[in-house]
């Protein structure tokens, strides 16, 4: 075409004066009217869509078709509702024709987007609920979880296209910020019209239309402007007795939105999703400054990978109230606070096998664990997000009252207590403005935690090296923090037409106090080997520098930040540097561009240099189980990486088809390994070698799901393959360990019937590992079947079938099948629904799993809930 | 509540009387337009959208808002009836909640062999105008550009009108020179139809063959004719008027002052009808 189009330019060239024909004619209908508004068209070659020229039929069904073109002959078509087509080759002379249009009612393609489930507007995308709800759908996480380019984990966070959202709005509010779990699980999805997806979401009002933004918030759009609603239920079972409550009352108002809950339950459903904030957004960890580390614990058994409510015994209540006040068009009040309280008993055996240079040390223990969960959380927030400005205060307190027990049964009895309570107060304050085009943000962070940690056995461990191979009664291991955090900086944002620099400049600064000691039945022990008492104060001061280029369909970004990284350390035990200065750059450069359409292509790469935490100079042991001890270095970590990562993301809302592919490749290198020595009485020791050493990870994932509105169903296929390298040092030999991962797992679901919902998933799981004593292959496969049935109105039958299989190369596969069925019914009148469920019909009482690491590989069976009955009782809102 | 019925009384007012309607054909086709605008040309963000109707005739098209069309199928079904507090209770739950954009309260009717366009607009300050015009659309074709949208295999095609650049895509496969608001004049229906600015943008989101009779209605009130560029000029008028009147709470009634502030700020920004001359 382009040819023929070169060749046509170049004989217009040559003779400018082109021959331009002209053909006239008259139109007639075979009852000898005069058809107007026929289109008269003009091809140089037939099932061509490209027209020369054309014409429309005037009221007396006169046409002039004026043709520039070299070729000798052309086709006219004739093009009408009500007449049908007709072809004329005709020479290319002017010349006056006739043309006999025979009547022929033509039929239209009808389409029609506006009722379809998915529809765009500009950067949003709208998802229609009552399209994806399934019977058995209760909340709008639920329905969120069944749309396609949606993803809802286990933990509540919600994905799009793969990566997770930044806000959850109600109404265009964020009532709940991080913890908008309580409204994903107990807001009916009854009451919800739509759920918008918000793309390039600014929610920094000031910043919107000239700061761009590459992230995605969700915006749940309710069927009514004032709405109660909310979730009650209460429900008994056995055996043993159980209990399931739920009162969720939530009011949304243009002026204020409420959502307060008080919970409880003993039949595995987990209620801390809905405590914790999730802390993972905008790609990054946000908020973890101030997060509950767990310094010591006791051995727990690795939780199988299954739906954690086959196997989680709870006892949870919770309770939380979550207020939104708008004080004025600028100011929003926020107050949120929560208690959680749970008892979780767990029980198996752990069947673990050391690969040792030629021989394999075997250690079986079981185990039976309860935890003791007890926190309360409280945050007041000021918000004016306002197109003048944007400010935000937020003062946070936080306190954890965590124990642990455990009895574990070996030749002798063990038991361990853990006591991991953590207490935390902090201020955040953040505010924008603009000064003419440009911006200045000050932002400052303050907080003050304090973790008294205690583990301790009974009778006392490590005899050997604690008390010259004589037994004792009692160990304790202590483990004391106390930080002062602070953070603060002032970033000024310059705009440039379509360019946007940023500069900021920020000061870290934190102090902690860290001792820890080991206590012999309550004697302190005074060994310095034994204790640490680190005193040390962080500071760091850092620039970064910003850039970032915007038009309409392209998107660069580059920043690099100059950190200077200063430690002054006090160590009253041990030989540490008491100053530690380094100098630290990491780039990164991120592009984003659109391929087409629907289609947008994003490439980065990263280099990120890091130094460890002052925590790891504790050179002092630390006993971090009944088998482990661990100490470090007098040096810190440091952590050189590079990363490129690739991701291709395509949403088509018309055609329902969504995919993203990713691709990354991370290389670390650090300066310290890991050495392990294990014992022949099944002892292991942690120590830090000065080794360069390298960990590089490869990554490509794709997550693909098509939905058919015609056919109301979604199929999905997710897989990941990864693969990472990193060495190890076990007994002082080096070795390498080669993982390879892969995954795939295929899904169906359909909404087609009006008496059936069936959802269908898939999963395999293969895991193969290579070091220097043993090749591992571990593969998991998973079967879920779901069907609801309405056999008649007002009655739904649920069936649940899982079947999971786990296999290690030597070993005999494990299959495990679970059955789950309920029945619904819902009166004609009133509001109330009955509902009774049946958990593990089969009655099954263990899972088998397979979980591997550098050294061993770990066999667990893991007990799971006995079959149950519970009967619940639901009232709509 | 008092102040809403006072409205919603002017608004049935001025819709249920004084309305005489002639039939000038009858709908073989309906086409919903999503039609996207800024409607202030400064701001990018200022994006406004209204779903819009096309009903092609044999010999006429009406071109309107799809809750215009609702409110006059209303007031046509009660076209009979004087407005007592019976039709009162009946129309005011119907039309509740549907409101047209300043910009897009018009009639654009097309007749085919005349080439005809008229618009009309039933009340700006409670006068009623018209504008007639004969537009010839200078398309250019534009060669091995073809896409599909909708499932339609569509040409492209440029013109101007009115101020603007405009880039257009038809389809073929329904061979009516029809398009929205005046365009027109390519030998397939215009799918999409967008300024090189990318400020007004008709979108094709529906098509329908109509299995009932429906009647294009045409309203017999006394219009006042203007020309394309006297309407734009009233309309702006109108907008500015409107500010003070806001401004001084000349018979507006606003809540607080930051409501105020937003409906000027709403009116203020109401700057770039589709027709600029």
């Amino acid at each position: 075409m382009f040819r023929s189009f070169y060749i046509f330019s170049l004989l217009l060239c040559i003779n400018p004066i082109s021959a331009q024909t002209l053909i006239k004619g008259v139109l007639l209908s075979e009852q000898g009217d005069k058809p107007f508004g026929v289109s008269l068209l003009v091809y140089t070659e037939k099932n061509s869509v490209d027209i020369l020229t054309y014409d429309i039929s005037d009221q007396l069904g006169k046409f002039e078709l004026s043709i520039s073109s070299h070729y000798d002959s052309v086709l006219v078509a004739t093009k009408s509702m009500v007449f049908k087509d007709t072809f004329i080759w005709l020479e290319n002379k002017n010349q006056e024709i006739e043309i006999v249009l025979q009547s022929h009612i033509r039929k239209i393609k009808e389409v029609d987007i506006r009722a379809h489930p998915i529809s765009t507007r500009g950067d949003t995308i709208n998802y229609v609920v009552n399209s994806f709800a399934k019977k058995n759908d209760q909340s709008i996480g639920d329905v969120i979880g069944n749309m396609p380019g949606f993803e809802v984990t286990g933990l509540g966070k919600i994905y799009y296209q793969g990566r997770p959202i930044q806000k959850y709005y109600i109404e265009g509010l964020d009532l709940l910020e991080k913890r908008y779990a309580i409204a994903n699980k107990n807001l009916p999805h009854k009451s919800v019209g739509s759920v918008e997806v918000l793309q390039n979401h600014q929610p920094i009002k000031l910043l919107e239309d000239k700061v761009a933004s590459d992230e995605t918030s969700i915006n749940i759009k309710l069927k009514k402007n004032v709405a109660i609603t909310g979730t009650l239920y209460a429900g008994i079972g056995t055996t043993p007795f159980l209990h399931d409550v739920n009162l969720t009352p939530m009011l949304f108002h243009k002026k204020q939105q409420m959502i307060a809950s008080w919970q409880t339950n003993n039949i595995g459903d987990d209620l801390n999703t809905q405590h914790q904030p999730l802390f993972f957004s905008n790609g990054k960890l946000t908020g973890h400054k101030n997060r509950k580390q767990e310094y010591v614990s006791i051995t727990a058994i690795p939780k199988p990978d299954i739906d954690r409510k086959w196997y989680l015994d709870n006892n949870a209540n919770l309770l939380t109230y979550n207020h939104l006040l708008k004080v004025n068009q600028k100011t929003e009040l926020k107050i949120n606070s929560s208690y959680y309280r749970d008892i979780l008993k767990e029980k198996g055996s752990i069947f673990t096998s050391y690969f040792l240079d030629g021989r394999t040390f075997i250690i079986e223990e079981s185990t039976q664990n309860t935890y003791s969960n007890k926190s309360i959380f409280t945050e007041f927030t000021l918000t004016q997000n306002h197109k003048s400005h944007y400010f935000t205060n937020k003062i946070n307190l936080q306190g954890y009252w965590d124990s642990q027990s455990g009895e574990m049964l070996n030749q002798t009895s063990l038991s361990q207590k853990a006591e991991t309570p953590h207490f935390t107060f902090s201020n955040e304050f953040d505010l924008l403005f603009p000064i003419q085009n440009n911006f200045i943000h000050v932002y400052s962070f303050v907080d003050l935690n304090q973790s008294p940690h205690r583990l301790s056995f009974f009778p006392g461990v490590f005899p050997n090296i604690l008390n010259q191979g004589q037994n004792f009664n009692v160990v304790a291991q202590k483990y004391k923090t106390s930080n002062f955090l602070t953070e603060n900086y002032l970033q000024f944002t310059l705009r440039k037409g379509k360019w946007i620099y940023e500069t900021t400049s920020g000061i870290i600064f934190n102090t902690q106090d860290l001792k820890t000691s080991i206590e012999k039945d309550n004697i302190l022990l005074e060994t310095d080997s034994l204790n640490n008492q680190l005193n040390w104060k962080y500071t760091e001061t850092y620039i970064t520098e910003d850039v970032q280029f915007k038009n309409n369909s392209f998107m660069l970004s580059f920043s690099i930040p100059f950190r200077g990284v200063f430690y002054h350390i006090a160590d009253k035990f041990h030989d540490t540097p008491d100053k530690i200065r380094k100098f630290l750059v990491t780039p990164s450069l991120k592009f984003k561009f659109d391929i087409a359409k629907f289609m947008t292509a994003r490439l980065s790469a990263k280099y990120n240099s890091s130094l460890g935490e002052v925590n790891d100079l504790t050179q002092g042991y630390i006993i971090k189980s009944h088998r482990l001890m661990h100490r470090q270095t007098n040096e810190l970590m440091n952590k050189n990486s590079y990363s490129y990562s690739s991701r291709l993301e395509y949403k088509n809302p018309i055609s329902g088809f969504f995919y993203t592919a990713y691709w990354l490749y991370k290389n670390d290198t650090k300066n310290l390994l890991l050495k392990q020595k294990f014992t022949d009485t099944g002892l292991l020791f942690h120590e830090i070698k000065k080794r360069k050493n390298q960990i590089i990870n490869k990554n490509l994932s794709f997550k693909i799901s098509q939905y058919v509105a015609k056919l109301n169903t979604t199929f999905s296929i997710n897989s990941f393959v990864l693969t990472m390298q990193k060495d190890y040092i076990l007994n002082n030999q080096l070795g390498k360990l080669t993982l390879k991962s892969f995954a795939l797992e295929p899904g169906l679901s359909i909404s087609r019937w009006e008496f059936i919902d069936i959802g269908y998933k898939y999963n395999f799981q293969l895991l193969q590992q290579k070091t220097l004593n043993a090749n591992l292959d571990i593969i998991e496969q998973k079967h879920k079947i779901d069907l609801y049935i309405t056999p008649c109105k007002r009655h739904l039958i649920g069936i649940n079938l899982d079947y999971y299989q786990s296999k290690q190369s030597e070993q005999e596969p494990f299959d495990l099948s679970i059955a789950n069925m309920s029945y619904l019914y819902k009166p004609k009148r009133g509001k109330l629904k009955f509902k009774i469920n049946v958990h593990n019909l089969l009655n099954h009482t263990q899972i088998v799993n397979y979980y591997q690491n550098d050294i061993s590989l770990t066999k667990t069976s893991y007990q799971i809930r006995p079959r149950q009955v519970i009967a619940i009782l639901l009232i709509g809102l | 509540m008092y102040k809403i019925l006072a409205i919603s009384f002017l608004l049935i007012n001025n819709f249920v009387l004084a309305q005489e309607y002639i039939t000038i054909d009858t709908v073989k086709y309906k086409c919903i337009y999503n039609y996207e605008f800024q409607q202030d040309s400064l701001s990018k963000y200022s994006i406004k959208s209204q779903e819009m109707a096309l009903l092609i005739g044999n010999r006429y098209s009406k071109f309107l808002s799809t809750t215009q069309l609702y409110k006059d199928s209303i007031a046509y079904k009660y076209k009979d009836e004087t407005v007592s507090k019976v039709t009162f209770n009946k129309i005011l739950p119907l039309i509740q909640g549907s409101f047209t954009h300043a910009y897009c309260k018009y009639y654009v009717f097309k007749d085919f062999p005349e080439n005809g366009i008229t618009l009309l607009n039933n009340y700006i300050n409670k006068k009623n105008y018209k504008v007639s015009e004969k537009i010839h659309f200078n398309w250019d074709i534009e060669h091995d550009s073809d896409t599909t949208i909708l499932g339609f295999i569509c040409n492209k095609a440029t013109t101007t009108f009115a101020g603007r650049d405009y880039i257009a895509w038809y389809t073929i496969e329904v061979p009516k020179n029809e398009g929205p608001y005046k365009f027109r004049g390519l030998p397939g229906l215009i799918i999409k139809i967008r300024d090189k600015q990318n400020q007004h943008r008709f979108e094709l989101t529906s098509i329908n063959e109509l299995k009932c009779i429906k009647p294009i209605l045409f309203k017999k009130n006394n219009f006042i004719s203007v020309s394309p560029k006297e309407y734009v000029k009233i309309l702006d008028y109108r907008m500015r008027e409107l500010f003070n009147k806001i401004q001084s709470e000349d018979g507006i009634i606003l809540k607080s002052d930051e409501s105020k502030a937003k409906a000027l700020n709403n009116v203020k920004s109401r700057n770039n009808f589709i027709e600029r001359y």
